[in-house]
C-alpha cells in the first residue's frame, strides 16, 4: 500500500517540507543559489515533480512539471522518499539498491545532501500534519 | 420539397472523385430530403459503379460544356480532375490546364454559383527563401522549367485572374499539404511505399501532412458553406523528414543532391520507374514547404480530425498489415469485387430483358 | 583615531590566529582517524597516505558548506569513510549507476530511431541541443572564455529583440549568445537567431541550425516568432555584408537596422542592444581570443501609433540611436581591453 494516496497529498507534503527548510535553514538554500544548478526530483507512485532553480537568488522551487532542463535529476518512488526522510534507509543504500536514480554530475549532488539531512529532522512532524503514517 | 442543389464533380473516376461523391451521398443520408444531387463527369468511366450519382462521359475541353451546365442547372462545381503529380514535359499537363480554363469559362457563362478547386501547397515551390510558415498571400514560384508544380501554378494563377473578372462566383481554392492515408495514392504515399527510401544527403526539411479523410471532410465543408478565398489545409504538427521516415520505419538512403538533380534532368520525361522512386522533385525533399494554417483555423473554422503523427501512424499500420497478411486482404477484396460484378450482371440482364420486351412489343 | 586603528588591527590579528588554530585542530582530527583506520584494517596494508593533498581536498570541499555544518560534516565523513568504503553496497551502487546511464543512452537512441521524439513546429529538437552542448560549453568556457554582463536586462518571460553588432560571416557569435543565455539566465531561455539565406542550401549545416532552433531570416518568420513571445537575435550588419558579397537580391538592405526597428514597432517587442567584442578576429580561422558579451538596457519602442510605424523618419531616427548605443557599448569595452587573447 503506498504511503501517499494521491499526488495532491505528496505535493502538500513536499511543499511543507521545502518551505519549512527555507524558513528555518536559509543557509542550505543559499548554498544552492551559490552553485547555480537546476535540480529536478521526480517521484513515482504517486507522481510528483519538483524543480529547484538555483540560478535565482534565493532559489526558486517549482512544484509540478516544468520546462527547465535540469543539471541534476533524481528519480525515486514516493515510498523510498518516505523511508529516506524517516531515516530508515540511508542514501547510499538506496542508490545501491536502485531505488534512487541519479543522473548528472554525482559529485555536485552532495549539495543536496544537506537538504535531505534537514528534511530528515523535520519530517516526522510534517507527516503528522498531513496525515501520513510515519 | 426543398430545391435540390446540383453538384457537378469532375474527375469522378479517380479516387478523390469517388470518395467525395460517396461522402455527399452518405453525409446527408440522415436527412429526410436529399439536398444534393451529384453528377459525375470524366473522360473515362469509373471502374466500379457508384450508386446514387449520374455519370456523364465527356471531356472537359468539350465546347458544349456550357450547355451541359445550363441544362442540368448546376449549382456547385467541384474540380477534382487535377492529378496530384505530373511531369510537365509533354502534352499531358496541357490537357489539364486547358481543361480547367475551359471549365471555368463554361461555369462563368452558365452562371454556376460556386467553384471548388483541390490544389496543393506544392504551388508555393520549395525554395529556401520562403518563410517557415507560408501564408496564402505568398507568391507562387516555379523553381525550374521542368518542376513538377508548374501545371498547378498555371491553373491557380488562371483561377486567381478569373476571380477578379467574375466577382459574383464563389471560388474556393483549398491547398492541401501532403495527403497521407491507408487508401490514398499520392506522391508521398508512393514515396513511402518501399522499405528503403531515397533522401537527399544532409537535408531534413520540415513536412506537413493531412489525412485523406480530412481532405474529403474539407471538400464537403466548403461545399456546404460558402467560403470564398484560398486556404491552406494541413494537419496539426510539423515533422522533419527524418522523423517521418523513422515513424514509418523506413531506411533512408542519403544521396548527394547534385546527383539527384542531374539524374532527374538527364532522364527527362518520366519513365515509370523514375516516378516510382522520385515521386517528388528533389527540391521538395530539400527545403521545407509548410503552409500557414492560421487562416484555415480562424476564417474557415475547419479543424482536421487527425494530427500529422496520428495520420502517419495509421498509414504505417496499414502498410504493415498489407505486408504481413497480403493474402487475407486479397481474398477480402476478391469477394467484394465479385459480389459487385454479380450484381451488375443481374441488373444488365434485367435491363436487357425489359428492352427485349419493348422491342418485341414494338415489332 | 589611533586607538581606533589599533582596535581594528587587533581584530584582524585575532581572526587570523583563530583560523590557524582551527586548521591545526582539523589536521589533528584527520591524523587521528587515519590512525583509527590503520588499526582497524591491519590485514590490508594500504599505500602510504600523504596528508597534504587530502587536506587540501577536504578544505576545498568544506568551503562549500556553511560554518555551522562543517563539524557535522567531519563527523559524517569520519563515519562514512569507515563504513561505506568497505561496504559492498557502495560499489554495487556505482556499478548500478553506470548500468543505468548506459541503459538510458541506448533508450534514447532507440527512441530517436523509431521517431518517438519531440520537435517543436520550427524544428527545434532539445535532445540534439543536449548532445552538442558539451562542445559548445567547451568553446564558451575554455576556448573563448566568454564573459557576460547585463544578464538582468533580458526579461524572464516574453518577447525581446536582441540586436547585435558582429559583422563576420560564420554564426559562432549567435551560438555563443545562445549558450550564454541558456547557461546563465535563470529561466534557461533559448534564443532564436535569424541566419541568412545562404545557409539553407548547404547540406548538413542547414539541418543542424534548424535542429538547434534557429530560423531563416525573413520578415514573416521574425514577426511570428515575436508574437509567440520568443527571444530573437538579429545581426543587421552581417546580413548587409553577406548580401553584398553574394549579390543576393533576397537579402539586400531590407534587413538593416530599420527593418528590425519597424518589426519591433509592429509587435511591441523591446529592443536589447548587444555588443560582442572579440569575435571579429575569430572569423575564418577561430583564434582563442577572449570574448565579452554585453547586454544593454531594454529599449521599449512605442506600439500602437500607426504614425510611428509608417513614418520612415521616426524609424530611421530610432535605428540610428540604437546603432549609436551599440557602438558606444562596443567602444567602452574595447577601451578596457588590453590584449586580444587575455582581455
Amino acid at each position: 500500500m503506498p504511503v501517499y494516496q494521491n499526488s495532491q497529498q505528496l505535493y502538500d507534503g513536499l511543499r511543507e517540507l521545502l518551505t519549512t527548510i527555507e524558513m528555518d535553514f536559509p543557509e542550505s538554500v543559499q548554498i544552492i543559489s551559490k552553485s547555480c544548478l537546476i535540480m529536478r526530483m521526480r517521484c513515482n507512485n504517486p507522481f510528483a515533480e519538483v524543480s529547484i532553480n538555483g540560478r535565482h537568488n534565493p532559489a526558486k522551487i517549482i512544484y509540478g512539471p516544468s520546462k527547465l532542463r535540469p543539471d541534476i535529476e533524481i528519480e525515486l518512488s514516493a515510498d523510498t522518499l518516505h523511508k529516506i526522510l524517516l531515516g530508515e534507509f540511508p542514501l547510499s543504500k538506496a542508490l545501491a539498491a536502485g531505488e534512487l536514480r541519479v543522473r548528472g554530475p554525482v559529485l555536485k549532488s552532495f549539495i543536496f545532501q544537506d537538504i535531505f539531512h534537514r528534511g530528515q529532522s523535520i519530517y516526522p512532524e510534517i507527516c503528522k500534519n498531513i496525515g501520513v503514517n510515519a | 420539397m426543398s430545391k435540390r442543389k446540383v453538384v457537378l464533380v469532375t474527375g469522378i473516376s479517380n479516387s478523390w472523385g469517388r470518395a467525395y461523391a460517396r461522402k455527399i451521398i452518405t453525409g446527408q443520408s440522415n436527412k429526410d430530403q436529399l439536398e444534393y444531387s451529384v453528377i459525375g463527369l470524366d473522360s473515362i468511366p469509373p471502374e466500379e459503379e457508384i450508386t446514387g450519382i449520374d455519370f456523364i462521359r465527356a471531356d472537359l475541353r468539350n465546347p458544349l460544356m456550357t450547355e451541359l451546365l445550363q441544362a442540368e442547372k448546376v449549382d456547385i462545381v467541384c474540380h477534382l480532375a487535377v492529378p496530384d503529380f505530373l511531369r510537365p514535359a509533354g502534352s499531358s499537363s496541357e490537357k489539364y490546364v486547358l481543361g480547367t480554363m475551359k471549365l471555368l469559362g463554361a461555369c462563368a457563362e452558365a452562371g454556376v454559383r460556386k467553384f471548388i478547386l483541390k490544389s496543393s501547397t506544392m504551388v508555393y515551390g520549395a525554395n529556401p527563401y520562403n518563410p517557415s510558415f507560408i501564408p496564402e498571400g505568398n507568391s507562387l514560384k516555379v523553381n525550374r522549367s521542368d518542376s513538377c508544380n508548374r501545371y498547378l501554378v498555371e491553373i491557380e494563377s488562371f483561377c486567381n485572374g478569373f476571380k477578379k473578372q467574375i466577382p459574383e462566383m464563389i471560388i474556393t481554392i483549398l491547398r492541401f499539404a501532403n495527403i497521407i492515408g491507408p487508401e490514398a495514392n499520392t506522391p508521398i504515399t508512393r514515396y513511402l511505399k518501399e522499405p528503403v527510401v531515397p533522401k537527399l544527403m544532409g537535408f531534413n526539411p520540415r513536412m506537413q501532412l493531412i489525412h485523406e479523410n480530412d481532405v474529403i471532410d474539407a471538400l464537403f465543408y466548403v461545399t456546404e458553406n460558402d467560403m470564398p478565398g484560398i486556404f491552406n489545409v494541413g494537419a496539426e504538427g510539423v515533422l522533419p523528414l527524418r522523423k517521418l521516415l523513422a515513424l514509418t520505419l523506413k531506411i533512408p538512403i542519403p544521396i548527394f543532391h547534385p546527383f539527384a538533380y542531374w539524374r532527374i534532368s538527364s532522364i527527362g520525361e518520366a519513365s515509370d520507374s523514375l516516378s516510382k522512386y522520385w515521386p517528388l522533385d528533389p527540391d521538395f525533399l530539400r527545403y521545407s514547404w509548410v503552409g500557414d494554417t492560421t487562416k484555415m483555423r480562424q476564417e474557415l473554422r475547419f479543424r482536421p480530425v487527425y494530427t500529422a503523427e496520428e495520420a502517419l501512424r495509421e498509414f504505417a499500420r496499414e502498410q504493415r498489415l498489407r505486408r504481413f497478411t497480403p493474402e487475407a486482404r486479397y481474398l477480402e477484396y476478391d469477394e467484394e469485387s465479385l459480389r459487385k460484378i454479380i450484381e451488375r450482371r443481374r441488373k444488365e440482364r434485367e435491363r436487357g430483358s425489359s428492352e427485349l420486351d419493348l422491342q418485341m412489343e414494338e415489332k | 583615531m589611533t586607538s581606533g586603528d589599533e582596535n581594528i588591527n587587533q581584530e584582524i590579528i585575532d581572526t587570523s590566529i583563530s583560523d590557524e588554530a582551527e586548521q591545526e585542530k582539523v589536521q589533528l582530527e584527520i591524523e587521528e582517524f587515519i590512525k583509527e583506520i590503520n588499526t582497524e584494517t591491519k590485514e590490508t596494508s594500504p599505500e602510504a597516505f600523504s596528508k597534504h593533498p587530502l587536506r587540501k581536498f577536504i578544505r576545498k570541499n568544506l568551503n562549500r558548506f556553511s560554518q555551522s555544518l562543517e563539524n557535522g560534516k567531519l563527523q559524517h565523513f569520519r563515519t562514512s569513510v569507515g563504513e561505506d568504503l568497505f561496504d559492498l553496497d557502495t560499489w554495487k551502487g556505482i556499478y548500478y549507476m553506470l548500468n543505468y546511464t548506459l541503459e538510458y543512452q541506448s533508450d534514447l537512441l532507440k527512441m530517436r530511431l523509431t521517431g518517438n521524439y519531440e520537435t517543436d513546429e520550427w524544428g527545434y529538437d532539445p535532445e540534439v541541443l543536449q548532445f552538442v552542448k558539451p562542445l559548445f560549453d567547451f568553446l564558451y568556457k575554455s576556448f573563448w572564455r566568454v564573459e557576460t554582463s547585463g544578464m538582468e536586462n533580458i526579461p524572464d518571460e516574453g518577447k525581446a529583440l536582441l540586436v547585435c553588432n558582429h559583422s563576420g560571416y560564420l554564426p559562432w557569435d549567435g551560438v555563443m549568445i545562445a549558450i550564454a543565455i541558456y547557461n546563465e539566465h535563470p529561466n534557461q531561455r533559448l534564443v532564436r537567431s535569424l541566419y541568412d539565406s545562404s545557409f539553407p542550401a548547404i547540406p548538413y549545416i542547414s539541418t543542424f541550425l534548424i535542429k538547434l532552433g534557429q530560423v531563416l531570416i525573413n520578415e514573416e518568420n521574425c514577426v511570428r516568432l515575436l508574437e509567440q513571445d520568443e527571444l530573437v537575435a538579429v545581426f543587421p550588419e552581417r546580413y548587409c555584408r553577406a548580401g553584398m558579397l553574394l549579390r543576393d537580391k533576397n537579402l539586400s538592405s531590407n534587413f538593416g537596422y530599420e527593418g528590425f526597428v519597424h518589426m519591433s514597432m509592429m509587435t511591441g517587442a523591446p529592443i536589447i542592444p548587444v555588443s560582442i567584442v572579440g569575435a571579429d578576429e575569430a572569423d575564418v580561422i577561430p583564434l582563442p581570443t577572449k570574448w565579452f558579451i554585453d547586454f544593454g538596457e531594454a529599449i521599449q519602442v512605442e506600439v500602437g501609433h500607426m504614425k510611428s510605424v509608417d513614418n520612415p523618419e521616426m524609424v530611421s531616427m530610432v535605428s540610428e540611436q540604437i546603432q549609436k548605443i551599440i557602438k558606444g557599448m562596443n567602444n567602452s569595452r574595447l577601451s578596457l581591453r588590453q590584449s586580444i587573447f587575455f582581455g
